[in-house]
């Protein structure tokens, strides 16, 4: 998992920013005579889709974005994507080295218990304390401590405290084609829209 | 100048109900689109018009190579640092990592001059450049299969070049409208064709 997150998670951490999150309930609505509605699910998980601005600003970084692009073959070939601004924040009472971290509560845990499918999109998590201490782990439990805290345990224990803790996202680019936008010659911009995937290679 | 890369690949995807995703790649390499708007002035719209009725710029196979359109990649320009005089076959002290060189391609020189303007349509004249077809390079300089004629001075310009065809009908909109009116824009979309 290492290498694969490894191809662009500086690229990205630069200049990147996300522009829109959706998310497709994936639910149809069904209406009927009567004007009582009901609703079908079309998928077990809803559909969730980001748009990522991507600023390039030096010839070797519009390189390595487009050999990142090369590797990915438009739809075909994931990747990992840490959620940056949907970090998660750590209680301050925590003593490391630890594989418990007890975090505000943000109510995932309950996601997480609930639905078995639900979790496979959301078990792993990025700490990220500069460009060259930084790794991913994957999370074995995950429980309610009380009204303001819950604890997810990781499946090897924390060292120290990490400044940014945040869920890394199993994802593909959702468009085969994708638009560069130069506007000089080592400057360029570049949306892609990327969709999440669940990763079930470790359960 | 504003320039639009595109690479497309081609995927088939079947989602399962559980999320779950089987993908098939059905291209090997993608394809290269640029777009590229371009302003017209004086007498760019018969050159382009002219192109245009010909059927030069939408195919490659049948046109003769004098009339095939060779596209200049833009945003792979990069200056000579040293002049480089008529009769020469190797231009040196340039970086070719990340740019679209390749043996047996194109290369574009274009005198330094600072009233270019890149980006109206026919804004080169014969003079003022010269395409050189790559024999072999390294990480600083290319060999090419004949010498230059021209000279070329420090801050010349020197660029990749493919041959292209159009992707897509080209509009030409008039800026001001009416019969006095000489200026225009036309955007192009166009891919890579070898």
């Amino acid at each position: 998992m290492t290498e694969l997150y490894q191809s662009i998670d500086v690229l990205i951490f630069r200049r990147i920013k996300a522009l829109r999150h959706s998310t497709d309930s994936a639910l149809v609505q069904i209406g009927n005579a009567t004007g009582k509605d009901t609703r079908d699910r079309r998928m077990e998980t809803p559909d969730m889709r980001l748009s990522l601005e991507v600023t390039l600003v030096t010839r070797a970084e519009i390189d390595d974005f487009k050999a990142f692009l090369d590797t990915r073959c438009g739809r075909l070939v994931p990747f990992w994507l840490p959620a940056w601004d949907y970090e998660l924040h750590s209680k301050s009472s925590m003593v490391y080295p630890s594989a418990n971290l007890n975090f505000d509560r943000t109510e995932f845990v309950d996601a997480y218990l609930h639905s078995a499918a639900l979790h496979h999109k959301r078990k792993f998590l990025w700490f990220w304390i500069s460009d060259a201490d930084h790794y991913a782990d994957y999370i074995s439990a995950a429980a309610t401590v009380d009204a303001d805290t819950e604890q997810v345990t990781m499946h090897t224990a924390v060292d120290y405290e990490y400044p940014l803790i945040c869920f890394l996202n199993y994802c593909r680019l959702d468009a085969d084609r994708i638009e560069i936008v130069y506007e000089g010659n080592d400057l360029a911009r570049c949306v892609l829209p990327v969709k999440i995937l669940q990763y079930d290679a470790i359960t | 100048m504003q320039v639009k890369e595109s690479l497309a690949w081609l995927t088939d995807v079947h989602e399962a109900w559980t999320g779950e995703e089987l993908r098939v790649k059905l291209r090997v390499e993608p394809r290269r689109y640029y777009e590229i708007s371009f302003v017209l002035k004086r007498y760019d719209k018969a050159i382009l018009d002219a192109a245009l009725f010909a059927n030069v710029l939408h195919e490659t196979a049948t046109v003769p190579d004098r009339l095939r359109w060779s596209l200049p990649i833009w945003c792979d320009m990069q200056k000579l640092g040293a002049d480089l005089a008529a009769g020469v076959g190797t231009v040196s002290g340039i970086v070719t990592a990340g740019y679209d060189f390749r043996a047996g391609g194109l290369v574009a020189l274009i005198k330094a001059r600072a009233s270019y303007e890149f980006n109206r349509f026919a804004c080169l004249r014969p003079e003022d450049y010269e395409l050189m077809t790559i024999d072999t390079f390294d990480a600083n300089s290319i060999t090419f299969t004949d010498t230059t004629t021209k000279d070329f001075n420090a801050g010349s310009l020197l660029l990749p070049v493919r041959v292209a065809r159009l992707d897509s009908p080209v509009d030409i909109v008039d800026a001001l409208g009416g019969a006095q009116s000489y200026d225009g824009t036309a955007a192009f979309q166009c891919e890579v064709a070898e």
